[in-house]
């Protein structure tokens, strides 16, 4: 066991550092709540009812936006991580890279699922129809079904190392799509969706854009926060699930005087044993 | 459109993020609390061992 691998609070109950304590996911869950709260009491409180045709349910902006910025940034952390993880090779499987991967496009698909619900009600709000195929919404509905098929694929490989190649490989390539989706507003301007956030500014009062900022502020505290807690998980499982297997294998080869994955006096590692199922790079 | 009709397509958008990070927070805490027991058997497993 690494002293890395200790201070995973699941397992250890080392105390945090005052400033692991600041980034630990209770923490972050704490301040995206409260940074969440503020936007929605902004929105509501302080920016003006929009004095086009949308009228109040242009409120739903204020939300659906900074979500759909986060499953983009959600997908931007996958592509990141699978590049890590890929640079690191199969050995590397079940990794921080791979995990954080995994739980990028999982998270990512969440949100993309709870901005397309939303984009929906907006849009009968706004042009009475809950769907249009028009570019923004096509290239989404497209980006969300390419990393849909990402957990297809990794289903589809048996051997762990070569799940972790082939999962980071489809996630480098999925991300194709999201520049796609980002810019299908900007270079196709027939479609109906608005274009808010221009280079040349954001086209509403600063409130409105305090606002949106401090939401999405908040929505991106959330990511962090979760993605934060299912890699603890992730990780906690996988060491978990090897020590388990290590009492096994101790056990259906006999009597086991030391205690799996813990070096003790009279244990494996007193006698020069390698301590099997307990290093961090293992599958 | 009317603000009373206004009301209830933004209060369905919001319902519909606040039941999404609800599940969201229900399911991890719900694999927390699967780790957690997971733990607690290793830990007698450990101690049977010793």
């Amino acid at each position: 066991m690494t002293a890395d691998e200790t201070r995973n609070p699941c397992i250890s109950a080392v105390p945090m550092s005052p400033r692991e304590r600041l980034y630990s996911a209770p923490a972050l869950f704490l301040w995206a709540a409260l940074v969440l709260v503020a936007g929605v009491l902004l929105a509501f409180l302080v920016a003006p009812i929009d004095a086009s045709s949308m009228g109040f349910s242009q409120k739903i902006f204020y939300f659906h936006a900074p979500i759909a910025e986060t499953a983009l940034v959600a997908f931007g952390v996958s592509f990141v991580s699978a590049i890590v993880s890929l640079r690191r090779g199969a050995e590397h499987a079940s990794g921080v890279g791979e995990q954080l991967e995994v739980a990028a496009v999982r998270l990512g698909l969440v949100f993309s699922g709870l901005v397309l619900v939303t984009g929906m009600i907006w849009g009968r709000a706004a042009w009475g129809v809950w769907w249009a195929w028009e570019p923004r919404l096509t290239t989404f509905l497209l980006a969300v079904l390419v990393y849909a098929a990402y957990f297809v694929v990794r289903a589809a490989v048996d051997d762990e190392g070569r799940r972790a190649v082939v999962g980071s490989v489809y996630a480098i390539v999925a991300f194709v799509t999201v520049p796609i989706t980002f810019f299908a507003t900007r270079y196709l301007p027939e479609g109906l969706h608005p274009v808010v956030i221009t280079s040349s500014g954001a086209r509403m009062e600063g409130s409105m854009v305090l606002a949106f900022v401090v939401c999405t502020a908040g929505m991106l505290l959330l990511l962090a926060a979760l993605l934060r807690t299912e890699v603890t998980i992730a990780r906690a499982q996988a060491h978990v699930s090897r020590v388990k297997e290590e009492i096994e294998r101790r056990q259906a080869a006999g009597p086991a005087p030391d205690r799996a994955g813990v070096a003790t006096p009279g244990g494996a590692a007193e006698r020069g044993e390698p301590m099997e199922g307990t290093g961090r790079s293992t599958r | 459109m009317s603000i009373e009709e206004a009301v209830w397509y933004v209060a369905a958008a919001y319902a519909v993020v606040l039941a999404g990070v609800l599940a969201l927070l229900a399911y991890t805490a719900r694999r927390t609390q699967r780790l957690g027991r997971q733990v607690r058997e290793l830990r007698k497993a450990l101690e049977r061992d010793e």
